[in-house]
């Protein structure tokens, strides 16, 4: 899988993942020998993307933030065990994001429900901005944002890591843990989903 | 031809890659054939491109947020045998050794084969010096004795002589006949 190295286009104009596993390989590396400008290069390498994924799974800057140093703080400690022959660097490094959003989403669910119900609708601040609208996107963003938020979890990930990222479907069956066919199947809800909530958007362009 | 009723299930499973390459290749012929199959196909691409751009604006961190955000880089756990101390320790080590394997050497070389050197160690020559006189001192006694027997009966007539033993080589003692 890591030797992949050919760029294909996907119909949405999203470069599918070109494994430039060689310089990863090359940089994992340096890292084991104890080089410390090469953790610096592999976070720079993959920490937007890792960043940009934790944000659109969790809608929050902060927990994002959060689970962005905890996934690389625990790749830099597991690296020896990272397995080349297994999946491709930036697959392996996708499976220890999402699980931690997972996670992050399992303990912020408790709280969070029991203080909305203790706060009520009258404590709200009407004048804060909205998750949406504190991302500084348009209109036309805010309104595929809210219907990116209004899938499951399930099928946020899946949309995300297919649509942005551009995974094949045994990557992203890899990465959430699912069955490729599982993957597909969940693919083909959240388009359908999507396509019903932007269906305004798709016109008006 | 696509029937119309299966041509939006059929676009969506083009567009998401998710059509047998045989058939994926006969609808991109079909398509590229019809400007309203064209239409309904850029409708579809448009949902993912759509969700990329929002994710991309979304996502955005400058580099001075997310170095700020990078753990500290795990201490290397290097091998015991790294540390200065344990090199050094390692060396004397290493120089008994060598100098006992020179001693017993030289010993070997001093007194030929090992087996030789073995052979002629004190704890050796003790035990063979202790077996060699022993046995030799307890032959000549009985000897002398049976010999003793045989003339107390001399004055006897009714006793049958027994012939005295000869004298062992060892216990050379001239007996006394009369």
């Amino acid at each position: 899988m890591s030797s992949i190295s050919d760029s294909s286009v996907t119909p949405w104009g999203i470069e599918a993942p070109t494994y430039a596993d060689e310089q990863s390989q090359s940089l994992i590396q340096r890292c084991l020998a104890g080089e410390e400008s090469a953790y610096v290069a592999l976070y720079n390498q993959y920490a937007g993307m890792i960043y940009r994924l934790c944000v659109s799974l969790l809608q929050n800057r902060e927990d994002a933030e959060e689970v962005l140093q905890d996934s690389f703080e625990y790749a830099f400690r597991r690296l020896a065990q990272y397995d080349a022959n297994k999946s491709a660097f930036k697959t392996w490094l996708y499976q220890i994001a999402v699980s931690r959003c997972h996670n992050k989403r399992r303990r912020k669910w408790l709280p969070t429900f029991s203080l909305g119900q203790l706060a009520g609708p009258e404590l709200t601040d009407t004048d804060s901005p909205t998750p949406a609208e504190s991302l500084r996107l348009t209109e036309q963003q805010q309104a595929v944002w809210a219907a990116i938020q209004n899938l499951s979890d399930k099928l946020r990930e899946t949309a995300v890591l297919r649509y942005y990222e551009g995974f094949s479907y045994v990557e992203i069956g890899q990465i959430v843990g699912i069955p490729t066919k599982t993957a597909e199947s969940r693919m083909r809800l959240a388009h359908n989903a999507l396509r019903e909530a932007l269906a305004e958007q798709i016109e008006n362009d | 031809m696509i029937e119309t009723n299966k041509a939006p299930h059929l676009l969506t499973e083009y567009v998401l890659d998710l059509l047998p390459p045989s058939e994926k290749q006969r609808l991109a012929q079909q398509i590229g054939a019809d400007p309203a199959l064209q239409a309904q196909v850029q409708q579809e691409r448009q949902v993912g491109q759509l969700v990329k751009q929002t994710v991309q604006q979304a996502g955005q961190a400058d580099n001075a947020q997310l170095a700020r955000l990078m753990p500290a880089v795990p201490r290397q756990k290097r091998p015991f045998w790294h540390n200065p101390a344990a090199q050094q320790a390692m060396r004397q080590v290493a120089m008994v050794t060598m100098m006992f394997i020179l001693l017993l050497g030289g010993w070997q070389w001093f007194n030929g084969s090992q087996t030789a050197v073995l052979s002629q160690t004190p704890t050796a020559i003790a035990v063979t010096a202790t077996m060699t006189h022993t046995p030799t001192a307890t032959q000549t006694q009985p000897a002398v004795v049976e010999t003793a027997v045989a003339r107390e009966f001399t004055h006897t007539p009714n006793v049958s002589y027994t012939p005295a033993p000869l004298s062992t080589p060892v216990a050379d003692v001239p007996m006394n006949t009369n």
